[in-house]
């Protein structure tokens, strides 16, 4: 029964689930890696990209669900802009006592503030935006429906995208001077706090995309967001905080971790329970023996 | 500048705080205030909640319309409880101490009914459950305690009468751990036992949202699995008969799905799309056939209002809040013990039948019986019925059990899948 | 010196012969049992204070002490025929226990990977609870004994009267001794700490011990006065609203962090009519408090009344 087949057919969807995770921690690492804030609110980023994506489609109407997605990204990097703006500058300018703790509270109060927003307008009925394509996939044994399929195709395409940028563009290699040495940054001429913005905004544009692609997969609801916020965070401790090679892979690793525990553990009361356990155990592995992570620097 | 700001934000939350203090204890005295505890917020199931809170405000609407009750107008005060036992203490605490209702109808969860109903004993006061299938909220045999919708031990009896006609002989569940949920599954699953149904069972949290793998392993079952239950409610319900679908696991030619009431939502259409187009899911209640004039004339009325056809949960919303306003008619006082009387006494057409209640303190429930027969109204049906078409209003679908209601051709239990 | 001396005393003696005299003006039931969740949050906030506003341990872990205390004791009581105050010490000590392990894993982490970790831990009891439904019963909640056997408020309310001001007053006993100092450094830095011969193991562990401990005397009040415990009473934004009551009342001082408490469980409770609304005022305060008065609302109060930081 546990063949060949069913472990490649599990593991195909873990793995191309992997990749949606690891587009939405992306985000978080990067906001981690030039803010050095560990974005509380990321989940609800997520949330609300899948909640404009389906404002665009299904409310206002006859649009390509592909633009959803990019309208969910356009709001999301105004709304992480502007709180950057309004919230977070007295940290990047040194005001701040404790600015660990600072950003920590700031972000959960955000985190609260947006769930609770979102229930309050929209209402607590799930909803799901239309899917890109019906119909699924059959490669042998691996069969998966092709909405998934596109989802992790365009959030790989995304995650090369972005890594091309941080690579190659300007203010990629100013966001990574920043988050190297923001004062040596700033003596070379680049403004810290504008890099900052960016890096926050993207973050957030990032985790709403993640949120709008698997609107179509999974529906949206105004918590749709408190798991994958978790998840995040252990993706990036897995990683190691700030490494982007770290997020992409420690997205798909956790993305097959949930996916094999929930396949193989044979206690079928408790395998699909325990989902989420199985990467908080990595999770509390990784803390206590390799703190960094995969790649992260050396603490 | 800084200091301004938080002064303001201060002086704005302290006043706005008295405010609706002294607004709510300033209330007049003379509207009946009835209690109505449901879920919702989450983490309750508040896509049930919010219906059947729509459809007791419409009740109460009717009630004053018609001239109040004893020329008083009747007041539908909102307990949420968010699913939460504790929640549903203090909600309910708020309703009675301070609220000072005559009367508490309601409850989706039977944890927070079960939470609950000691405060009803401990204050006298009368209590007429919606929706909370628990055997114990009225096998404990509290006085003040009733209930007009469908019991665990009932649901469970018909369930499973259905699956053993139907022939099925390999189940599959997916639970989700609920108090509810692990109720029925327990009770479910001795009864298939009995009957020599091979069925397993795995559970889940309610916020899982991916159930693929888990699906894929009852897919692998060799001979197939017959029905499966996804037993799931709320956003996962819908989920889970997409995913199960698009796998082709089930609903299929092979596999039956048996859904939860979530499904009884115009949402499954959006969020499940085609593949929810052959689902068997469950009403409480009577079959379209058999509808009264006031399911009918209520029906419409909820639809134009709100964009949705009432399902069986917000119907016993609606006929239990009216339930209670007869009770006090009835009784012509609001004194709890004699709305208690009149309940006992009662015999009232609402939108899923004429109700009354047999056993109480004047004729206690004989051993033979079930305990939870107490306060219990005994006509509660239950149908089944299938889905045909996506899009599919509840009320269109083909009824599958039992075979006195049934379309089906003698000896079919369930449509095929094509 | 004296001057402040005898403001605090006049300020405590107020609050405390205030709190002792409610019952007899207050006779509506579900105004006390408002009063008594009030002062069950101030004694949370107050937990809180102690662990990150002295100690500077981020920690989400609280609630999910509470639970294990509470959980603990009802188990026992539903399972062994141990006396009812038994149950509650071993509750407590549970908690303790825990705490204990907590501090040692999280010697080595600081901010972030504190916080981190320590809603790994929540998230994790959480689900355990839930999943063990044979067990725990899980959502269908675990049902407790009363400690009293009355409808009365009114005991129920002169306990947690009874048991916050013995805890706030050890507490604060604690941070006004060697201890508290020692507590202030590691915050501070504690490297720096270390290198002036504070033994900063030692220290941040008690610092946790005795958090838990009265998270834990919290939880298995909590647990007896509602005579029922569900996991989802741990989930992460039960410990947001207790660190928001902490920030927004001034989390570096343990009578504002308290006051906190209770005020905002009383804004949250008269705000019932707003719904979801009320929860987006909550976040936006705190986001508002955070940005622009990071002592907290009632912290400088506390200043400008008595004269000097707690």
């Amino acid at each position: 029964m546990y063949g060949l087949d069913y472990f490649f057919m599990q593991g195909a969807n873990g793995l191309v689930i992997g990749c949606l995770y690891a587009l939405m921690a992306l985000g978080l690492t990067l906001i981690f890696s030039v803010l050095k804030v560990v974005n509380f609110a990321h989940g609800e980023f997520y949330m609300i990209g899948g909640y404009m994506s389906y404002f665009l489609v299904t409310l206002v109407g006859g649009v390509n669900p592909f633009l959803g997605v990019l309208f969910g990204m356009v709001v999301l990097l105004v709304i992480g802009s502007t709180f950057d703006y309004l919230f977070l500058r007295p940290m990047h300018r040194g005001e701040v006592d404790r600015p660990g703790e600072y950003a920590i509270l700031l972000t959960f109060g955000l985190s609260f503030f947006l769930q609770n927003l979102v229930l309050a307008v929209a209402g607590p009925f799930p909803h799901r935006t239309p899917s890109f394509m019906e119909g699924g996939v059959r490669i042998g044994a691996i069969s998966i429906s092709a909405d998934r399929l596109i989802a992790a195709g365009l959030a790989l395409a995304l995650m090369l995208a972005l890594l091309t940028f941080i690579k190659l563009s300007w203010t990629g290699m100013a966001m990574r001077a920043v988050s190297q040495d923001q004062d040596a940054a700033s003596v070379a001429g680049i403004n810290p706090l504008r890099m900052s913005n960016i890096a926050f905004a993207i973050g957030a544009a990032l985790a709403g995309a993640s949120g709008a692609l698997i609107a179509p997969i999974f529906g949206i609801v105004p918590d749709v967001g408190v798991l994958p916020s978790i998840r995040s965070f252990i993706i990036v401790v897995l990683g190691g905080m700030g490494s982007i090679k770290g997020a992409i892979l420690g997205g798909i690793i956790i993305g097959l971790v949930e996916s094999m525990g929930a396949a193989f553990i044979p206690d079928m009361s408790r395998a699909l329970a325990y989902r989420q356990l199985y990467g908080l155990m990595i999770f509390v592995i990784v803390l206590l023996f390799r703190p960094r992570g995969l790649f992260g620097e050396a603490q | 500048m800084r200091r301004l700001v938080v002064v303001l934000t201060v002086i704005c939350f302290v006043c706005i705080s008295s405010t609706m203090v002294v607004a709510s204890e300033t209330k007049e005295k003379e509207p009946i205030k009835i209690g109505v505890v449901l879920p919702m917020s989450p983490p309750g199931a508040y896509a049930s909640g919010n219906p059947m809170w729509w459809a007791a405000l419409q009740a109460a609407e009717e009630v004053n319309e018609a001239g109040g009750i004893m020329g008083r107008e009747v007041v539908a005060i909102l307990g949420d409880t968010r699913g939460v036992p504790e929640e549903a203490r203090a909600a309910t605490e708020r309703l009675i101490t301070k609220d000072k209702v005559v009367g508490v109808v309601g409850n989706y969860h039977s944890s927070c009914a079960l939470a609950e109903i000691d405060l009803f004993k401990d204050h006298n006061v009368p209590y007429i459950g919606s929706e909370p299938w628990s055997d114990d909220v009225t096998a404990k045999g509290y006085k003040q305690v009733f209930r007009i919708s469908i019991t665990n031990s009932l649901y469970t009896d018909i369930t499973v009468a259905w699956t053993i006609a139907a022939g099925f002989k390999r189940v599959g569940v997916i639970q989700e751990i609920t108090d509810w949920g692990l109720g029925v599954n327990k009770q479910l699953k001795a009864a298939w036992d009995e009957a020599g149904i091979k069925n397993e069972t795995a559970f889940t949290d309610m916020k899982t949202e991916d159930f693929t793998e888990t699906l894929v392993r009852f897919n692998q079952w060799d001979p197939p699995a017959d029905m499966f239950f996804g037993s799931i409610t709320g956003p996962g319900a819908f989920r889970i008969i997409k995913q199960a679908y698009d796998m082709g696991f089930s609903p299929s030619k092979k596999t039956v799905f048996y859904a939860t009431n979530s499904c009884l939502n115009p949402e499954v259409w959006e969020v499940a799309g085609k593949a929810a187009q052959y689902i068997v899911v469950t009403q409480i209640g009577l079959p379209p056939s058999a509808y009264t004039e006031v399911t009918k004339r209520e029906n419409e009325k909820f639809e134009k209002k709100y964009g949705r056809m009432m399902n069986a949960t917000v119907m016993e919303a609606y006929d239990s809040f009216m339930l209670m306003c007869e009770a006090i008619k009835k009784a012509g006082s609001t004194d709890p013990d004699k709305m208690i009387d009149a309940l006992e006494n009662i015999k009232w057409t609402g939108m899923r039948g004429e109700y009354y209640f047999p056993y109480g303190s004047k004729n206690p429930v004989p051993a033979d019986k079930p305990a939870y027969m107490w306060h219990q109204w005994p006509d509660v049906s239950e149908y089944l019925f299938q889905y045909t078409e996506v899009g599919q209003k509840p009320e269109d679908g083909t009824v599958i059990w039992p075979p006195k209601w049934s379309q089906l051709p003698k000896g079919q239990y369930f449509v095929p899948v094509k | 010196m004296k001057h402040i001396g005898l403001r605090k005393g006049i300020l405590f003696v107020g609050l405390i012969l205030g709190g002792a005299l409610v019952p007899v003006f207050v006779e509506s039931s579900y105004w006390l049992h408002v009063f008594t969740m009030a002062y069950f949050y101030g004694l949370m906030a107050a937990t809180w204070s102690f662990l990150d506003g002295y100690a500077g341990q981020f920690s989400f872990a609280n609630i999910a002490l509470l639970l294990i205390a509470g959980y603990t004791s009802a188990l026992l009581a539903k399972h062994t025929g141990l006396p009812f105050l038994l149950n509650l010490i071993i509750g407590i000590i549970a908690s303790g226990v825990i705490g204990l392990f907590i501090g040692y894993l999280c010697l080595r982490f600081k901010g972030a990977y504190l916080a981190l970790f320590t809603i790994a831990f929540s998230e994790g009891i959480r689900i355990i609870i839930n999943t063990e439904h044979q067990v725990t019963r899980g959502p269908a909640g675990l049902h407790a004994d009363a400690f009293f056997d009355t409808t009365s408020k009114v005991p129920y309310y002169y306990l947690i009267f009874i048991i916050l001001v013995i805890s706030i007053f050890i507490m604060y006993r604690i941070l006004r001794s060697k201890w508290g100092l020692f507590f202030m450094a590691i915050r501070e830095d504690d490297e720096v700490a270390s290198a002036l011969g504070v033994n900063i193991v030692r220290y941040k562990i008690i610092a946790f011990v005795v958090t838990s401990i009265f998270c834990g005397v919290a939880g298995v009040f909590y647990t007896h006065f509602n005579q029922m415990l569900t996991p989802n009473f741990g989930e992460i934004a039960t410990m947001g609203l207790v660190i928001g009551m902490a920030i927004i009342g001034g989390v570096e001082n343990l009578i504002a962090a308290m006051l906190g408490g209770i005020l905002l469980e009383f804004g949250l409770e008269s705000l019932r009519e707003l719904g979801a609304w009320r929860m987006v005022a909550f976040g936006g305060l705190l986001m508002i408090v955070v940005r622009f008065a990071r002592n907290g609302l009632l912290a400088p109060l506390y200043r400008k009344l008595i004269g000097e930081e707690l």
